[in-house]
């Protein structure tokens, strides 16, 4: 699985892949919007860091909310990459040939592709935090705040790449698979905005939940009354979603799949 | 190391574009609140490199100072409440105070009333939309640092190419 994994990534990070990536998370995320004004007397320091990472983050979270067609677009071009386009190219028949276990084959390249965006993606928002304020770099690194941003990557990313999988295992062509993810993305985001399985309607709870959530100040410190029942509310639906697209082609691709 | 510099270069790059064309809101809304005598008022601002212009409004004989304070200060005020600054403006009744901000960064401004009774105040802060050339100045500084990163690497191999073709020689 370690050899599989290895190839997958040197794959996946060869020119110019890992370039567009990181040209597209920069650019959805390094840019300034609208920061919230941080009310700061009376603040104890350690309250007073917690809102410089609160606000710093939930701006970045807000940019990567608002522009969740750019992680559509990477999700359908890697993972049409990894899987429809092996297909295409004869490259999982060669590997098939091989005493290799399809199920490690599937979860190396899922695993593959997630990593390379999320970790991506994750360093782009970490840099972007440092660089808007490098006087408060070292409170916007160690921000328990940045859990909340990889939160919303993880939950985006999962549901992006379940579909794109699905669409990839069963469709097993490239143009095909390519195409036929980044509408169903595209088109399920803009139609179903009040569904909860959708991703504009859960992300923009989590967002309302973590960032515009309910603080109450007392004696210098600051309680953050964010309500864990809802937040696991929000995030059932999708996840419960992702993972049943995963199982779904996971069980197809180990039990079914033929390649021809 | 040539990819690690052109990925830099791109990453420059690119956030050089974004603060060209993106738009970045430079507006703070309204804020309200009661001031009273002798006491201090704090809220941290993220401002942007350029002029700042500071529109506040108070009730009628209205005395007061403004402070604007940068991490470590703005930290030592929380300590201890006293006040140390980068920046000290007199408030009367209403107006406007501008002033030059030299780094795009969280700053913090306190206000200070300084009259006999205690006051409404309100104000609400605006920077130029064109005045980000600290943030673009840096991203131009990464971009070169990645072509300078890329050109020592071409540089390191060319040399290596003509070693060895003398060598052969």
């Amino acid at each position: 699985m370690k050899e599989i994994m290895k190839w997958e990534l040197k794959n996946l990070l060869r020119f110019p892949i890992l370039e567009i990536i990181i040209v597209f998370a920069v650019f959805q995320i390094g840019v300034i919007g609208y920061i919230n004004i941080i009310p700061s007397g009376g603040l104890s320091i350690h309250s007073f860091h917690l809102e410089i990472g609160k606000v710093t983050y939930g701006m970045i979270t807000e940019n990567l909310i608002n522009s969740k067609i750019i992680i559509y677009l990477i999700t359908s071009l890697l993972f049409t990459i990894s899987f429809a386009y092996e297909l295409d190219t004869n490259l999982t028949k060669i590997y098939m040939s091989y005493p290799v276990k399809r199920r490690d084959y599937f979860i190396s390249k899922f695993a593959g592709c997630f990593a390379v965006i999320f970790l991506t993606f994750l360093s782009a928002g970490i840099g972007f935090a440092v660089f808007i304020d490098g006087s408060y770099a070292s409170i916007n690194i160690v921000s328990p705040f940045i859990l909340v941003y990889m939160l919303t990557l993880f939950l985006l990313l999962f549901f992006a790449s379940s579909v794109a999988t699905t669409v990839a295992v069963f469709s097993k062509n490239t143009a095909l698979s390519f195409i036929g993810t980044f509408f169903v993305l595209y088109i399920f985001d803009s139609i179903a905005t009040n569904i909860k399985l959708s991703p504009s309607y859960f992300l923009g709870n989590i967002w309302h939940q973590f960032f515009t959530g309910l603080a109450t100040c007392h004696e210098g410190q600051i309680v953050y009354h964010i309500s864990y029942t809802e937040v696991i509310k929000t995030i059932y639906p999708p996840l419960f979603l992702s993972s049943v697209l995963f199982f779904i082609s996971f069980v197809y691709y180990t039990k079914y799949f033929e390649v021809k | 190391m040539k990819r690690i510099g052109f990925i830099i270069f791109l990453i420059g790059l690119t956030i050089f574009v974004n603060f060209n064309v993106k738009y970045m809101p430079t507006k703070s809304s309204n804020l309200n609140f009661e001031i009273k005598v002798n006491s201090v008022h704090a809220d941290t601002h993220h401002l942007l490199y350029g002029e700042v212009k500071f529109y506040y409004s108070a009730c009628n004989e209205f005395h007061g100072e403004l402070f604007v304070l940068d991490r470590e200060q703005a930290e030592h005020f929380l300590k201890t409440n006293e006040i140390s600054y980068t920046k000290k403006f007199e408030l009367k009744d209403e107006g406007m105070v501008k002033f030059f901000n030299d780094n795009t960064g969280f700053y913090t401004f306190v206000i200070k009333n300084t009259s006999e009774k205690d006051s409404h105040f309100e104000y609400s802060l605006t920077t130029d939309n064109e005045n980000i050339k600290d943030c673009i100045r840096m991203s131009m500084c990464i971009a070169v640092v990645g072509l300078i990163i890329v050109g020592m690497v071409l540089f390191k191999e060319r040399d290596r190419i003509i070693l060895k073709q003398r060598k052969i020689l």
